[in-house]
């Protein structure tokens, strides 16, 4: 019971910003059309409007946690209920948006061409070229979109979670240190010490996990499955913070 | 009922009554509406925006109206003024007649709640030092008060627990029963009250754990 009050909250808290978001997306694509049949030379391209939803996600995973999570413990709602809400509440967005997405994206192949002068590209035919059966195409393109939204969300939610445990000295050495690392130290030891090995490994992995539709749709959810758990980890035993 | 505000930035009275209902399914909607309209309280303001006071009543509303069988209130009466103040113990009472349910009171303002309370646990730097009815702690304590050397001469074979003197008149606090039959003249028996019990236990000096 306190899952599914829960859930219905963090449904309610949601709602208004993916109604704005999608206004926002609706006005944008309003412009491009209103631009192209106005100035009749022009043409158009909207590569990866699913790129705007991964940063919107993000950014939701982002603000998920704090203020939610010290509201949810003064109403006696379980940090199990918290977590479990959180996840169940970024499925339910992630394949929402990815349908609207995909739908988005038939609509603007199909009826918003003029003239082929305005071209929808969507993140899969971005990333991997086009795909053999058009029919094919938005199952693929949604799971596609579905995992990689969900494991954006996670992260989101993990980064959030992982600040809101940490002291002041923690936070300052995690933001520095680990931009540092990964930027600086990181490429100089796989310079100097280990000949490039560690880039090869990482772009190995990285060709692995997302050489194909497939392995990214599984490594999507593999990842998010491996960010809630760490969630999970650092939440169970939070305590409201003032 | 916390003592701190972990309510949304945004979120207004009425919206908290509403997800409150949805998180307790024995929530009284209607109570608390009208037990906002009894303090006061708009259901259209922002719980943030919110004097310590009245942050103070809408918790005590909500918590007033949830009806589980324990209730906790940490510091219940926190920023409250005086008729706030009164009218909370009125509607705790009438909420306990109504619903009998245990609440847990914390509070520094003993003297105003010993008058509804039941039982009495007594905290000192994290540790339990009484945990009893209040009668039965009151019962164990009497004060005496009259001319100082009255009452040095009365408790002088009596385990005085604390006194104080104003002019020439002195209180003297003392564990056990009273004899009334004995007392000598000019002295006359009061009830212990639980704030004076309380200083005593737990003051500068109180040694009496």
């Amino acid at each position: 019971m306190n899952i599914k009050a829960a859930l219905k909250y963090r449904l309610y808290e949601s709602k208004k910003s993916v109604i704005i978001f999608y206004l926002a997306v609706a006005a944008l694509i309003l412009l491009i059309s209103t631009t192209i049949i106005t100035i009749k030379t022009t043409e158009g391209k909207t590569n990866s409007l699913e790129i705007a939803t991964i940063v919107f996600l993000f950014i939701l995973g982002l603000n998920s946690f704090r203020e939610t999570f010290r509201f949810f413990m003064q109403n006696g709602i379980s940090r199990k209920a918290i977590i479990s809400s959180q996840i169940m509440c970024s499925l339910i967005l992630c394949l929402a948006m990815s349908l609207i997405d995909n739908i988005i994206l038939v609509i603007g192949k199909n009826l918003l061409t003029f003239g082929g002068r305005l071209d929808f590209i969507g993140m899969l035919e971005l990333m991997y070229g086009p795909q053999n059966s058009a029919v094919a195409a938005f199952p693929v393109s949604f799971l596609f979109c579905f995992s990689i939204y969900s494991m954006v969300s996670a992260l989101g939610f993990l980064i959030t979670t992982l600040y809101y445990r940490m002291n002041k000295g923690q936070k300052i050495a995690v933001s520095v240190g680990v931009p540092a690392a990964l930027l600086f130290v990181l490429p100089a030891m796989d310079k100097y010490i280990f000949r490039f090995a560690i880039s090869n490994v990482f772009a190995k992995v990285i060709r692995f996990a997302f050489e194909a539709p497939a392995n990214a749709v599984v490594s999507g959810i593999v990842l998010s499955a491996a960010f809630y758990g760490f969630s999970w980890l650092l939440a169970r035993k939070a305590v409201i913070k003032d | 009922m916390s003592e701190s505000n972990y309510y949304p930035e945004n979120m207004k009275v009425a919206d908290a009554f509403r997800w409150t209902g949805e998180f307790y399914d024995s929530f009284d909607r209607d109570r608390a509406v009208e037990l906002s309209g009894r303090f006061g309280l708009s259901l259209n303001k922002k719980i943030k925006s919110l004097s310590t006071g009245y942050g103070t009543i809408f918790k005590l509303v909500t918590a007033l109206s949830v009806n589980v069988p324990y209730i906790l209130l940490d510091e219940p009466v926190l920023g409250l003024d005086a008729n706030h103040r009164d009218l909370f113990y009125r509607v705790l009472i009438e909420t306990y007649s109504e619903n009998p349910a245990t609440y847990i009171i914390s509070t520094h303002l003993i003297e105003e709640v010993s008058g509804i309370i039941e039982d009495v646990v007594i905290i000192n730097k994290g540790r339990i030092i009484r945990n009893e009815p209040r009668e039965s702690l009151l019962s164990k304590y009497y004060c005496v008060t009259g001319h100082i050397s009255a009452v040095d001469e009365f408790a002088r074979d009596k385990k005085v627990i604390a006194s104080e003197t104003l002019g020439g008149l002195k209180n003297a606090y003392i564990e056990g029963t009273p004899d009334k039959r004995s007392m000598p003249e000019g002295l006359s028996i009061s009830r212990m009250d639980l704030q004076k019990l309380f200083i005593q236990l737990t003051g500068e000096g109180g040694n009496m754990q």
